[in-house]
């Protein structure tokens, strides 16, 4: 509703709008002209009915009524205007011969602001007006003053309510509680995190319920301090919920003020970091994991190593003798043919065979032909220098290398060995072997297969001669070249 | 106030209010002798039809026009009956009537020679 437009009748000349309700046609007339000389803009109405119908279609400052009319009268006329409840003020005067006490208290009572004796006496209603401009001047002030204060408390509400919304939804777990430590306001987030509904914690003290029972001490501390007036930046502690699970919560507060600077409460926000707590404890838990894992890989790649070098060592070992295997020596050979032709060393090769081995199978069976292998290959290994590569060329057939090593010296490591097999003391029979040597002497041999053809055929050269012996390749060539000679 | 000490007609009010226009005054008389005459007529149905509530009324419109205008002998006894009226209702109305109209012939026959004098 806006505030009536008065401004005329709160001067003292304005001009008041004012409604006779007279039946009294003459009581009228002259009552018309004494207002109108006093400059009002005057309506008439022959009855209180009338002037119902006149005041509701068009509101006035004043109502001049007879008291007694037929139908509606003075009194039911004022009953009526002061029931209209909006609209602006009407000043009402009753016109009347009447002075008993009981009438005019019962006037008063319903709604009359002023009586008049009849007939009218000019100047008395002059100062009866005067009263009644002063009158509608403080109801009108009166009524803009409570529109303004309607309108001021519409927009408090207004903003509390804003404010009390935006509070509820903030994110952040907020709390509010009062100089006592009495909890005031509780957020949805708040109830959220802690597991506690508004209603379940308005007006509890605020330590009993945001943090542990024996966080207490604690708990007061941070409320005593903030009630004080400092404000406290992010306190972490574990809270724990109704149904037992743990919370994560990082704490701050300041002082709520009122206009006066006096401290009335404190707002306290919760930020929940379970999340974050709980993802760095699965980190944790991760890496812990992987570094088992680690280790456990580190200890299988040492075990797998140690597996690779045995399968590397059986690769290149006889399975029966425990030497070098075949395809290992002549692997060997040739990086050793390359050194001492680089290095022009001697290098020498013996090849031998165990003697009559397969009249031995047949006589002692398989079994005791293994063990004869086993320590012929022993005793070969134990009389051999440790740089010498000792291998089981297959069968019963042997091939030492010999680095560093001239012809002499390798006919003398033959001879050695051939009469520590010979004097050998073996459990079944007496065993002997036939030895062939060559030697690279001039360090144009051409190649591997020439140097084991040749030493082969000083083997062979020895079985010939009646075994138990040593032949040496370059004897063997002196010796057909004799045999051609002859 | 004795009725027989009360002047017929005081035109000093009606000059009062109207500041000595008169037009006005006239205008008021008129409308005052109309009026009148016809309030005397419906006092009279009134009577006749024993409706005292009516009959009270218009005795107090016809005391409040006659102050009005300064007719005081009218308006005292317009009031009297009045409270008469409404105390006892309509038993002594036929002289009532008869008080009334003695004293409106007067009253006109003074108006009438004011006119005249004016």
């Amino acid at each position: 509703m806006a505030p009536p437009d008065d401004s005329s009748r709160r001067t003292a000349g304005g001009r008041l709008r004012i409604l006779i309700a007279e039946d009294d046609p003459v009581s009228a007339l002259v009552l018309r002209r004494v207002l109108e000389d006093l400059l009002h803009d005057v309506d008439h109405a022959a009855s209180g009915h009338e002037a119902w119908k006149l005041a509701q279609t068009s509101p006035y400052d004043v109502i001049v009524s007879d008291w007694m009319m037929p139908g509606v009268d003075g009194l039911e006329l004022c009953r009526l205007t002061r029931s209209r409840l909006e609209g602006a003020y009407t000043y009402f005067i009753l016109l009347s011969s009447k002075s008993e006490r009981e009438a005019r208290i019962e006037a008063v009572a319903a709604g009359v602001d002023d009586f008049l004796a009849k007939p009218v006496d000019t100047a008395e209603l002059e100062a009866r007006l005067t009263t009644a401009r002063r009158i509608l001047n403080m109801q009108d002030e009166l009524r803009t003053r409570s529109a303004k204060l309607s309108q001021t408390t519409g927009y408090l509400e207004t903003a509390n309510r804003r404010f009390s919304d935006l509070f509820m939804g903030l994110p952040v777990p907020s709390i509010t509680f009062d100089t006592e430590g009495r909890i005031a306001e509780w957020n949805r987030a708040a109830q959220s995190l802690f597991d506690l509904d508004a209603d379940e914690v308005w007006q509890r003290q605020a330590v009993e319920v945001f943090a542990d029972p024996d966080d207490l001490e604690w708990a007061e501390s941070l409320v005593q301090r903030s009630i004080g007036g400092q404000c406290i930046e992010n306190e972490e502690r574990t809270v724990h919920r109704p149904d037992g699970s743990p919370r994560y919560v990082l704490y701050s507060t300041f002082p709520l003020k009122n206009n006066a600077g006096r401290i009335i409460g404190v707002v306290c926000t919760c930020s929940d970091l379970t999340a974050q707590r709980n993802l760095e404890k699965q980190l944790a838990e991760q890496l812990r994991v992987a570094n088992n894992l680690n280790e456990a890989l580190e200890a299988g790649k040492e075990e797998l190593a140690l597996a690779n070098a045995r399968l590397a060592e059986l690769a290149t070992t006889d399975g029966l003798t425990g030497l070098k295997n075949h395809r290992t020596f002549i692997e060997a050979l040739e990086p050793s043919l390359a050194y001492a032709k680089r290095h022009r060393e001697p290098l020498s090769l013996v090849l031998c065979d165990i003697d009559h081995f397969k009249h031995f199978n047949d006589a002692f069976g398989h079994p005791a032909g293994d063990a004869l292998l086993r320590e012929f290959a022993a005793l070969l290994s134990c009389h051999s220098r440790t740089e010498d590569l000792v291998a089981r060329c297959g069968g019963e057939e042997f091939a030492i290398l010999l680095r560093n090593c001239g012809r002499e010296n390798a006919i003398g490591v033959a001879e050695k060995l051939r009469a520590v097999i010979a004097d050998h003391e073996w459990d079944l029979r007496k065993i002997t072997a036939s030895f062939g040597v060559q030697t690279l002497v001039d360090f144009e041999v051409p190649s591997i297969e020439a140097i084991v053809e040749s030493a082969d055929r000083a083997l062979y050269a020895s079985k010939q001669a009646g075994r138990n012996r040593v032949t040496h390749a370059a004897d063997l060539h002196s010796v057909e070249a004799g045999k051609k000679a002859a | 106030m004795m009725l027989s000490e009360m002047s017929i007609f005081d035109e000093s009010k009606l000059r009062e209010i109207s500041g000595g226009d008169r037009s006005f005054i006239v205008l008021v008389l008129d409308e005052f002798t109309r009026s009148g005459h016809e309030c005397l007529e419906r006092l009279r149905e009134a009577a006749e039809h024993g409706d005292s509530e009516g009959a009270h009324q218009l005795l107090h419109t016809l005391k409040g026009s006659a102050r009005t205008v300064g007719a005081e002998e009218m308006g005292e006894l317009a009031g009297r009956w009045e409270t008469r009226v409404q105390q006892e209702g309509l038993g002594s109305i036929a002289t009532c009537l008869q008080e009334l109209e003695q004293a409106w012939h007067r009253l006109m026959i003074h108006l009438d020679e004011q006119r005249e004098a004016a």
